[in-house]
């Protein structure tokens, strides 16, 4: 079942992103000047590679089956593996490098990035079958809010700068991290289904085996 | 004044291995043409090719007296087509009205009122008259069909082609749409894809069936019903001795040979019939294995 | 059925009066696209604000509309573009053909142009061609910087936006690639910072659809770096013409599709003179007023 569920996912598009973002990502590891800005960029885009990890595009026949919305999320969650990894490969690249940063934080907002991305995911696959291009240009939009936006940056920083004052961003990801998590339990339960399935029980087909 | 004629000179289609369509030949005029087949014949690509998306991979085809090889000819030839695709997608947030004026736009309807005036005309023929301003997106897939008939009817076209019209589309809108077409059909050649015989059986003249990519009949639909006189009947069991069998509404079953027989209880057939036992004597004959999409 | 089945046929139209009615509506549904309002807002509002700092020379602000016009601009026109796919078996049989439909799709960058136009305007008012904040460009590089920093990306960003709609299937693309602009932008920006008058590192600095040319000096005062605004102004043109000529590829054939292809070649030969031009044009290394 997991293996199928995985293989109807966008790798692809999960896939390309992650290499986009690995490229982008490397230039900062590379150019240690600009990876305070580059490295965040990298983020956004993993956040926008999670955002597809739940396309499904036979949604109308899938949303009717007795396999429930929260175990395919669940299983479809594997596939974050992809841009965590690819996050994971940016950082040990800065560090080998020497790139100075607080690699607990950094780790934290790539954390953050891409659940940010997979609870924007989950919420827009509420509404629609395909919501990675809506909720991965909306999770990029927010992401690069402090860096298009002043005003934005004096309250929020979504990436820890070394050795600089002002607002931290583990605040920021801890808070994202909760919020998400919500968002995710919300969603993934299956709340935007019809009223009449919520009324009783659905009914099991003799010999059907509960997932 | 033009005069509709359609001609296609051994025409053939492939898409890579895959022979679509081999040695077609037709003429058409005006009327309305039935295009029957099972699935994977080849009747969307020979539409698509009548419609100028596609140019064959052999053969001539001439529409209007023009080549669609041509690209002033096709622009010619597409002034004068309406083509309803087996499947289309409306672009996001449009309304009925607002898609039919885009195609009408496309086809060079550039005067606002007249334009105005021939969408709406076209949204009162598939029997849409007050849903002009409501969103795509919030209709009923037959009420989505007919906006899309809609468009290919812009302008009274002298090429009508038209795949699957009345899928999802109620019985009485049927029935009315069967009655634009035959009046369109009076100038024009309405090429018709579907798996609905009664509708071909209602609305043709003519009926070209295709199987594998090839036409295995194409005359008259009385004369094809015709074929399978004497060879259609009812029974109280499935019949071994028949090609198709099946239980009908009454409880009996209506069976379907290629042998005629004395023994039973004949009924009158129907297109189905005929086309049913025209496809079991094919399956018959054919050798297994030649690929076509 | 009593409806007529029989209207009068459209006069044959002049492929050019279809293009203009095209034309006007995709730029009603340009404008009404809510990225675009949103865009719209952002520019001017950064630009009347100055992002809510002090603004000490002009690249302070001049990024913001090219940001906001030029890159959510192509993402509005891109969804644009494809927003027409789903019509396409309909549409492709029309004696309209795709690269009048793309043509009307690219008159739609007027719009964020004018808009560009406008807020030229509006950062002249506080920052008139004379202030400091320039820097030591002469007034005519003055006019050229703000030209091709706040108006030329206006029109390109939503043209680029059209020819990446037109060859680009994934629905993502157009962020992405707005990322990557904007990163390789500000990645080039970085290394002129550290090398300010190297000639390699200016050539990568121009070779961008948008590029700064002043930084804020540590001793006060504005540095401007090597390069000719108004070669980089011919460079960004010569891009927009690339964009625009790209997308009209899609679907042409015959005479119509060769004549494009000599057009690439001539704007693709055009624009590496141009940029060789604005690297070596302008000043030869950073001055500091």
């Amino acid at each position: 079942m997991a293996g199928a569920v995985l293989r109807a996912g966008a790798w692809p598009a999960v896939a390309g992103i992650s290499g986009v973002a690995v490229v982008v990502g490397g230039c900062g590891a590379a150019f240690p000047a600009a990876a305070t800005v580059l490295l965040p960029i990298c983020f956004a885009l993993l956040a926008a590679a999670a955002a597809f990890t739940l396309d499904e595009p036979a949604s109308l026949v899938v949303d009717v089956t007795p396999t429930r919305p929260a175990r395919r999320t669940a299983i479809r969650a594997v596939a974050l593996l992809a841009p965590l990894a690819a996050g994971g490969l940016v950082m040990l690249a800065a560090a080998m490098r020497g790139l100075a940063l607080p690699w607990a934080a950094a780790g934290l907002a790539l954390a953050g990035n891409v659940l940010l991305g997979f609870a924007a995911a989950c919420v827009a696959r509420t509404r629609t079958g395909e919501p990675g291009a809506a909720a991965g240009a909306a999770v990029v939009l927010v992401l690069m809010a402090p860096g298009l936006v002043p005003q934005v940056a004096r309250w929020v920083r979504t990436f820890p700068a070394p050795g600089a004052g002002g607002p931290s961003s583990d605040h920021v990801w801890w808070t994202v991290l909760a919020v998400c998590a919500v968002a995710i339990a919300i969603s993934a339960g299956g709340r935007r289904l019809p009223r009449w399935r919520a009324r009783g029980a659905i009914p099991r087909l003799p010999g059907a085996v509960r997932p | 004044m033009v005069t509709a004629s359609i001609s296609l000179r051994d025409v053939g289609r492939t898409f890579g291995a895959t022979r679509a369509l081999a040695g077609i030949g037709l003429d058409l005029k005006p009327g309305v043409i039935g295009l029957l087949g099972p699935n994977g014949a080849g009747k969307t690509t020979l539409l698509r090719l009548l419609a100028t998306a596609l140019p064959p991979t052999q053969g001539q085809v001439s529409v209007l007296g023009l080549d669609p090889q041509v690209p002033a000819e096709r622009t010619g030839i597409r002034r004068q087509l309406g083509y309803l695709p087996q499947e289309i997608g409306f672009p996001r947030g449009f309304t009925a009205f607002a898609f039919v004026d885009y195609i009408a736009l496309l086809k060079e309807w550039t005067e606002p009122a007249a334009r105005h005036a021939e969408v709406r005309r076209v949204l009162g023929l598939v029997g849409l008259p007050d849903l002009g301003p409501k969103r795509i997106r919030a209709m009923s897939g037959g009420q989505r069909r007919r906006v899309a008939l809609a468009q290919a009817l812009l302008g009274s076209p002298l090429v009508l082609i038209l795949d699957e019209p009345t899928t999802g589309v109620d019985p009485e809108q049927r029935v009315t749409l069967r009655t634009v077409l035959a009046e369109i059909a009076r100038t024009s050649i309405v090429v018709l894809s579907t798996h609905q015989t009664e509708d071909v059986a209602a609305l043709c003249e003519r009926v070209i069936v295709l199987d594998r990519g090839r036409i295995r009949y194409d005359g008259p639909v009385t004369d094809l019903v015709g074929q399978a006189a004497g060879r259609v009947w009812l029974a109280d069991e499935p019949d071994p001795a028949a090609k198709v069998s099946w239980r009908t509404g009454t409880g009996r079953y209506r069976n379907v040979g290629t042998r005629l027989r004395d023994d039973v209880e004949h009924v009158e057939p129907s297109l189905e019939d005929a086309y049913l036992l025209l496809r079991g004597g094919s399956a018959e004959n054919e050798p297994a294995g030649e690929a076509a999409s | 059925m009593t409806t007529a089945l029989a209207p009068g046929r459209p006069a044959a139209a002049a492929g050019r009066t279809t293009l203009v009615a095209l034309a006007a509506r995709e730029m009603r549904r340009f404008v009404l696209n809510p990225v675009f309002l949103f865009a719209v807002v952002m520019t001017e509002w950064t630009t009347w604000t100055g992002g809510g700092g002090t603004t000490t020379e002009i690249d302070n602000v001049n990024g913001y509309p090219a940001v906001f016009l030029g890159g959510f601009g192509m993402m509005a026109t891109y969804w644009l573009t494809r927003s027409m796919r789903a019509s396409e078996p309909v549409a492709g049989v029309t004696p309209t053909t795709r690269p009048t439909r793309t043509a009307a799709l690219c008159w739609v960058a007027i719009v964020p142009f004018f808009c560009g136009v406008l807020t030229l305007f509006g950062f002249l008012h506080p920052y008139p061609v004379g202030d400091a904040v320039y820097g030591p460009f002469s007034p005519s590089a003055r006019l050229a910087v703000l030209v091709g920093q706040i108006v030329v990306p206006s029109l390109g960003g939503p043209l680029l936006g059209v020819a990446l709609g037109r060859w680009v299937r994934f629905p993502g693309a157009a962020f992405v690639l707005f990322l990557v602009i904007f990163g390789w932008v500000e990645l080039v920006t970085i290394l002129t910072l550290s090398h300010q008058d190297s000639a390699p590192i200016a050539v990568l600095r121009l070779f961008s659809p948008f590029a700064f040319f002043t930084v804020h000096s540590d001793a006060g005062g504005v540095t401007a770096w090597r390069g000719s605004p108004w070669f980089f102004i011919g460079w960004q043109l010569a891009l927009c013409a690339i964009a625009v000529l790209v997308a009209l590829l899609r679907g042409a054939e015959g005479r119509l599709r060769s004549r494009i292809i000599r057009a690439l070649g001539i704007a693709g030969a055009t624009a590496v003179i141009l940029l060789v031009l604005a690297a070596t044009g302008g000043f030869t290394h950073a001055v500091t007023a």
